[in-house]
């Protein structure tokens, strides 16, 4: 008796075979590049979504981990992420962009999408556009440099970090990672890269604010 | 002395300036004490991420999406099921009036069934062709109603 069968994967098929195992004469799929791996994805091949997902894992995570600060937090938007990547590989479009940024703007917006979540009843201050108390130049201001000596100082920073704008944080953390270009985050993010640099500048004059530096110092 | 933009300087501490203004860029920030403070800076909030938590991913985290895949896509799968159910049964229907129509007329033409001509149904005919129908329906509704779980057993052998 033939049985009614579609042409749609059961994800349950995915968990018990995901060790590799490519027909002969066909490239290894780790050395597949990400635009061959994400059409594969698109067909619910699990090799080339896991030679993808190890790809970024790392990367990625680290980005998050900076963005929200908790490692949970982290954690659960890597997950929610790369399920989205699976889902959506098939919209991706090759023709307007690489497969890395697509990747990351999925991170940034499962990041965003939570933290907006977590914050909708909390009033938002845009900074963008409007006058921030941000401080001028004065060369005989000490530098934020001369008070990130020791490990304490970094770790300092990386706390004033955190207490940046959402916006301010996303590019200084992104572009830090030096797994994007500007090019690649204003892909990633739909902000013009003058834009982005702009933003990169700003924060550093905030970080230099948090760090203690009265405004009329620095750059 | 003229600075060069923070954009500029950005540019050259990533390495993503172009290479006609490198040079002179990096020449600038060797000679000028608040530019090369600026890329100390850099450096700083760099060293920061860098010394940030641990960032090795959690270990079970690509088993931890496909979970999640697997929980998801049932869900999207059983519409595009039901949509697939729905085509054969929509087309079960057409064909089934169709040919209760097409019967009855020809019953109709054969003298088999009296008083109709075209246009006038007659009570007999009439309750023959709902009868019909009806059994057309409850055929496409069944299978409506079992495809899904024919597919969902046909995948579990698979």
């Amino acid at each position: 008796m033939s049985t009614y069968s579609l042409p749609i994967p059961f994800p349950p098929l995915l968990v018990g075979e995901l060790a590799a195992r490519e027909p002969a004469g066909r490239p290894a799929a780790a050395t597949l590049p990400d635009e061959v791996l994400i059409e594969r994805v698109a067909r619910h091949d699990a090799d080339a979504f896991t030679v993808l997902y190890r790809r970024y894992e790392r990367p990625v995570f680290a980005v998050l981990l900076r963005l929200g600060g908790q490692r949970a937090l982290a954690e659960e938007w890597l997950q929610e992420a790369f399920t989205r990547v699976w889902l959506a590989a098939g919209s991706h479009d090759a023709a307007r962009g690489r497969v890395k940024p697509w990747i990351y703007a999925i991170a940034l917006n499962t990041a965003r999408s939570d933290l907006a979540r977590k914050r909708h009843r909390m009033p938002h201050v845009s900074l963008e556009g409007a006058s921030i108390d941000l401080p001028d130049t004065n060369d005989s201001e000490p530098s934020l440099s001369a008070r990130l000596d020791d490990e304490k100082q970094a770790s300092a920073l990386a706390s004033a970090l955190l207490e940046l704008p959402d916006y301010l944080r996303e590019v200084v953390v992104l572009r830090c990672s030096r797994e994007l270009s500007f090019a690649e985050i204003a892909a990633a993010t739909g902000t013009p890269q003058g834009t982005l640099k702009s933003r990169f500048h700003r924060a550093m004059l905030a970080l230099r604010l948090r760090l203690g530096r009265r405004p009329g110092g620095g750059r | 002395m003229t600075h060069p933009s923070p954009g500029a300087l950005l540019e050259l501490y990533f390495g993503e300036a172009p290479a006609y203004t490198r040079e002179a860029l990096a020449m600038h920030v060797k000679e000028c004490t608040e530019c090369a403070t600026f890329a100390r800076e850099l450096r700083g909030i760099e060293r920061a991420l860098a010394s940030g938590p641990d960032d090795a991913p959690p270990r079970d985290g690509l088993e931890r999406v496909l979970a999640q895949v697997a929980a998801v896509r049932p869900a999207r799968t059983r519409r595009a099921e039901w949509l697939l159910a729905v085509v054969p049964s929509g087309l079960a229907l057409v064909a089934g009036t169709w040919a209760v129509r097409t019967g009855g007329e020809r019953l109709t033409a054969l003298g088999l069934v009296p008083g109709v001509s075209l246009g006038v149904v007659s009570p007999e005919l009439l309750g023959l062709s709902l009868a019909a129908l009806g059994l057309v329906v409850v055929g496409a509704l069944v299978t409506l109603a079992l495809a899904p779980v024919l597919i969902l057993e046909s995948h579990g052998r698979s």
